[in-house]
Formats: C-alpha cells, sequence, structure tokens
C-alpha cells in the first residue's frame, strides 16, 4: 500500500498529488464500473469520478468543510474519495429516469459499518470460486461484472447466456465468496 | 423491491469488491489529470488567501486589544467635539436669518434648438399656485441683469405665448430671428432679474 503524506496533501504540494492522482482515481472508478456498469456509462463514469476527485482535492486543501479537516491517513483519504464517488452515482441515478428495477440491481446499498478486510486477495477469491463452480465460468462473468464494468445485459448478450442464468451465478458464486471469506477470517482469528 | 436480488443481498460483499487493494496501474485521462491540476491550484490559491485574511484578522483584533483605552479616549474626544459643534450651529441658526429662498423655475420651452420664430415660453416651478412671473427674452451676449430685453412679460403664469411678449425698447422687431442664439430668463414677478438664472437657446438657420 502506497504511503501519500497526508500533510503534503493538504499544503498543496504538487508531486504529493501527482502520486494521489491515480490512485484516488482508481480507487473511484472501481466503484464507478461496479455500480454505473455499461459502455453507455463509460462517459458518465469518468466525468463522474473526474468531479469527485476535484471536489476531493479542492476540500483537503481549503479545509473548509469539517469532514475534511478531520482527514488523518491515507486510507481516510480513500475513503472519502469513495464516499463522494457514492455519493454522485447516487445523485446521477436519481437524476436520470432509469427504472427502479435497473437502480436495484445496478446500486446496491451496502451497509454503512462493513469495514472490508483487504488482506484477502481478489484473484484468490476467484479462483475459489472458479474451483467450486468450474462451468459456467463465473469467475469470467465476475471480471466483466466487477472489475471490466459491464452491466448484467452486456454480459448476458456477449457471452450469450440468459439473464437470469447470469443473475443466478452472481449469486452462487457471491455466496461461495462470503463462506470463504467468513473462513479465512475465522483462521485468522 | 426484488427481494432475490443478488447484488442487494450481498451489498457487503460488492463493497469489497469496490473497495479491494489498489494497483496503481489505472491511467488517469489528460483531461482530467488537466482539471485535477487547475482545481488544486485554485484551492492552493484560496487557501493562502484564507491565511492572508485570516493573519490579517488577528493582526486587527490584537490592534484593538492593545489599543481600547486610545479607543475609549478618542471617542469622548469626538463625543465633546460633537457637543460642541451642535451648539454653535444651533446659535448659529438662531441668531443668523435664514435667506429667502430661491425660486426654483425649470423652463420646459424652448429646448437648446427651435425653429420656431415665435415660441412659447413654459415652464415648471414648486411655487404656490398662481404665482406671477416676469419673462425677459435677451441676447446672447452680456450681462443678463444689464443686457437691453428683445422681448418682455411682466406678471404672468406659464405657459407663456409669444404675443404675450412686449418688444423691449429700441426693439422693433416681432419675432426671433433664425440662426441667432439668445437667452430667456424667468423670475419671480418684481423681483428683478437677479432672482433667476438665463438659459441660452438657438433659433434653427
Amino acid at each position: 500500500m502506497m504511503n501519500v503524506s497526508v500533510q503534503a496533501l493538504r499544503t498543496g504540494d504538487a508531486t504529493a498529488w501527482s502520486a494521489a492522482y491515480p490512485l484516488l482515481w482508481e480507487a473511484g472508478m472501481v466503484i464507478a464500473r461496479i455500480r454505473l456498469a455499461g459502455q453507455r456509462y463509460e462517459q458518465d463514469r469518468e466525468d463522474l469520478v473526474s468531479t469527485a476527485l476535484q471536489q476531493f482535492v479542492r476540500g483537503l486543501i481549503e479545509g473548509k468543510v469539517e469532514s475534511f479537516n478531520q482527514i488523518n491517513t491515507w486510507d481516510d483519504c480513500l475513503g472519502m474519495t469513495r464516499h463522494i464517488v457514492r455519493s454522485r452515482i447516487m445523485d446521477f441515478f436519481r437524476s436520470s429516469d432509469r427504472n427502479l428495477e435497473d437502480g436495484v440491481e445496478e446500486l446496491p446499498e451496502p451497509p454503512l459499518d462493513f469495514t472490508p478486510d483487504q488482506r484477502f486477495n481478489l484473484d484468490e477469491l476467484l479462483r475459489e470460486v472458479d474451483r467450486l463452480q468450474p462451468d459456467p465460468p463465473v469467475p469470467q462473468v465476475f471480471r466483466d461484472r466487477f472489475i471490466e464494468g459491464w452491466s448484467t445485459d452486456e454480459i448476458a448478450g456477449r457471452r450469450g447466456i440468459n439473464r437470469n442464468t447470469l443473475l443466478t451465478y452472481f449469486a452462487k458464486g457471491l455466496r461461495t465468496l462470503r463462506e470463504r471469506l467468513t473462513r479465512l477470517e475465522g483462521d485468522l482469528l | 423491491m426484488n427481494a432475490s436480488d443478488p447484488f442487494r443481498d450481498n451489498a457487503d460483499l460488492i463493497r469489497a469488491f469496490e473497495e479491494r487493494p489498489l494497483t496503481g496501474g489505472l491511467k488517469v485521462p489528460d483531461r482530467v489529470l488537466f482539471d485535477l491540476e487547475e482545481a488544486r491550484e485554485v484551492a492552493v490559491r484560496c487557501s493562502r488567501f484564507s491565511v492572508i485574511q485570516g493573519g490579517a484578522d488577528t493582526l486587527k483584533r490584537e490592534q484593538q486589544t492593545g489599543n481600547t483605552l486610545k479607543r475609549e479616549q478618542r471617542t469622548f474626544a469626538f463625543l465633546r467635539f460633537a457637543a460642541v459643534l451642535a451648539l454653535f450651529t444651533g446659535l448659529t441658526w438662531l441668531l443668523i436669518p435664514s435667506a429667502p429662498s430661491t425660486a426654483r423655475v425649470v423652463i420646459t420651452s424652448p429646448g437648446d434648438e427651435i425653429s420656431a420664430t415665435q415660441p412659447t415660453i413654459a415652464w415648471n416651478s414648486k411655487d404656490k399656485p398662481g404665482q406671477k412671473y416676469d419673462v425677459w427674452i435677451l441676447p446672447a451676449e452680456g450681462d443678463h441683469l444689464t443686457a437691453p430685453a428683445l422681448f418682455v412679460a411682466k406678471s404672468v403664469t406659464s405657459p407663456v405665448s409669444f404675443d404675450q411678449l412686449q418688444p423691449g425698447k429700441d426693439h422693433a422687431e416681432t419675432a426671433l430671428q433664425p440662426d441667432t442664439d439668445y437667452r430667456v430668463l424667468v423670475c419671480l414677478a418684481d423681483a428683478g432679474r437677479m432672482a433667476g438664472v438665463p438659459i441660452p437657446f438657438r433659433l434653427k438657420p
């Protein structure tokens, strides 16, 4: 994990920000690709994340908002960036005329108190899914959906899989991941 | 709501996907970098301005705290001066009789440049209704107090048609001459020419 000096960011140091931009961008785009999936939203995703990062940059340097003044670590920076991106995506959904079913599928509400444990390697988890369910290609559709930024309908079209079947794969894969995470957490405890 | 939606049911896991470890391998588009740098520079400028403004405010507060006694002294001195000035103004107002107010006459006709050789003279004023006025048409040159009147009307009210004007002494003409400059003067009746200001006007060729 790269360690960017928050103090340097606060003072507007150009070098520190140059190092931070790619990581903040990636953190924002990962969320945007999952929540705002689909090729037709590619430009919207870039615009939303760009605007969110500009808000973060100004908020941290200007220090006019208390929530920005409470940022002390690089993880706090990532957390604030992710929060802004999620909020902007929510606003995007509210302002667009998408129907509710799409919104439910594309925009799950995560629990506020959930803290992801980043000790778990995503590739390892996907391999676990692949080992348990070799047919159909669950890891690939997971990557399509959660990394590449395709919507469920796009994946169904590209891979020739029925949409409901695809949702079943996702449900099974997520359940497997949950079990794997729980087991790993128990091993560590 | 779809209760069996796998994404909604596993929102915490999806959040784990969202917050997975970063690789740093995602290239930031150039246009985004440009916007971010612009936002950073603006924020730095705003931040510096806030610091300067905050420092100025602090200095001002310190000066205000340190000079409290002097400020109070200045306040009392100012109050003393204001009291003396008010007393002096009151005595002056009581002892010196006020000058009679000058009639305020705004001539509305003729305008700056006219073509009629027998124009109507009209004006507005804030005097009491029925107030009479004296009207003079004077040559453009010379002191308006002593210049020979070309046309005169005494004790009239606005408007005054040219027929009501009488030719002045040694002036036999019955109308104004084209391509000539004149002045018109309207004063309170019997107050003399001192009570008004002549307004120039010109007849077109």
